[in-house]
């Protein structure tokens, strides 16, 4: 890992910049340790029996269908023990926002926000999935971008 | 949900008032109209629906009536905004068709079916469009505060550079 220090005499505090090409567990757990929290553990979820460890930047989404609750992304979907409610209760204070009854999405790994016609927000995750925000969960949304 | 069931009915019911004060002010308008000669209250002329005579109070009482459910349904206009998707749609236009057809029997009984009814409808209609679209003007507004929250105004003017 490269470190690098640049003074600046106009800042009144020290900033610290990281950068990276792609949000990976070492990553939050490096930003973890600097902003000294206790670094975000990563999520316990299973591919048949099998327990995986996903780490939160990987998540796109969590999701209930079919009375079970899911975890998409990027390398696939994983089933998750948790109920919806749970997991909402687990995340709150993170990037991750429920957006409808039945999704939990991370802000994150948001690519496209539209507007339909109805006042229904169209969003697109990484990777092409679309969720659809209800407006009663718009405040939420806010509230966690602190808006 | 619930919250909006506890909603409706105070709403409905000070627009209902509204609507019995705002047809007093009607008749004290109608009260001072005069075709000939200076304007002066000559007391209350409430519109009586074209009801015969004997029955003309039954008539005033009635055009009461559609101007105090006319203010209830101005009152509870905003809730279905409250609602999603297709739930807000649906609402929307119910609460239009409703509103439009209270109007309309209004509008018939006192002027007949000949010429008045588009003035009246017309005008509606075109304030549901205002509100709509003043509601999605609101709307848009916030998800451009979101989209420049999570840096995706960024993305696509950088999409958008040569």
């Amino acid at each position: 890992m490269k470190v690098e220090i640049q003074i600046d005499p106009e800042l009144e505090e020290p900033v610290l910049i990281l950068r990276a090409p792609s949000a990976t567990e070492e990553v939050e757990q490096l930003a973890a340790r600097l902003r000294g929290e206790a670094p975000p553990q990563p999520f316990t979820v299973y591919a048949g029996r099998e327990a995986v460890r996903v780490s939160r930047s990987m998540a796109l989404r969590f999701y209930a269908e079919d009375k079970g609750v899911f975890c998409q992304t990027g390398r696939g979907v994983f089933a998750v023990r948790q109920r919806l409610y749970e997991l909402e209760e687990e995340l709150a204070g993170t990037r991750f926002v429920r957006v409808s009854n039945s999704e939990i999405v991370n802000l994150d790994r948001v690519a496209g926000l539209d507007l339909t016609l109805a006042g229904t927000i169209k969003m697109t995750l990484e990777g092409g999935t679309v969720c659809w925000v209800s407006r009663r969960y718009v405040k939420k949304i806010k509230q966690v971008l602190g808006l | 949900m619930a919250e909006i069931k506890k909603q409706w009915l105070p709403r409905a019911l000070a627009g209902g008032l509204a609507g019995v004060a705002a047809h007093v002010l009607l008749g004290y308008l109608l009260g001072c109209f005069s075709l000939i000669g200076p304007a002066s209250f000559s007391g209350f002329r409430f519109p009586d629906c074209r009801f015969p005579y004997e029955l003309e109070p039954l008539g005033e009482a009635l055009s009461f009536g559609l101007f105090a459910l006319f203010g209830a349904e101005v009152g509870i206009a905003t809730l279905p905004f409250a609602d999603s998707g297709r739930e807000l749609v649906i609402h929307s236009l119910l609460h239009y068709a409703v509103t439009t057809v209270t109007v309309s029997v209004w509008v018939v009984l006192n002027f007949g079916w000949r010429g008045t009814l588009p003035g009246f409808l017309i005008p509606l209609t075109l304030v549901y469009a205002l509100v709509w679209l003043v509601r999605w003007a609101g709307w848009y507004r916030e998800l451009l505060a979101i989209r420049k929250k999570l840096g995706l105004n960024r993305k696509k003017e950088g999409a958008d550079a040569p």
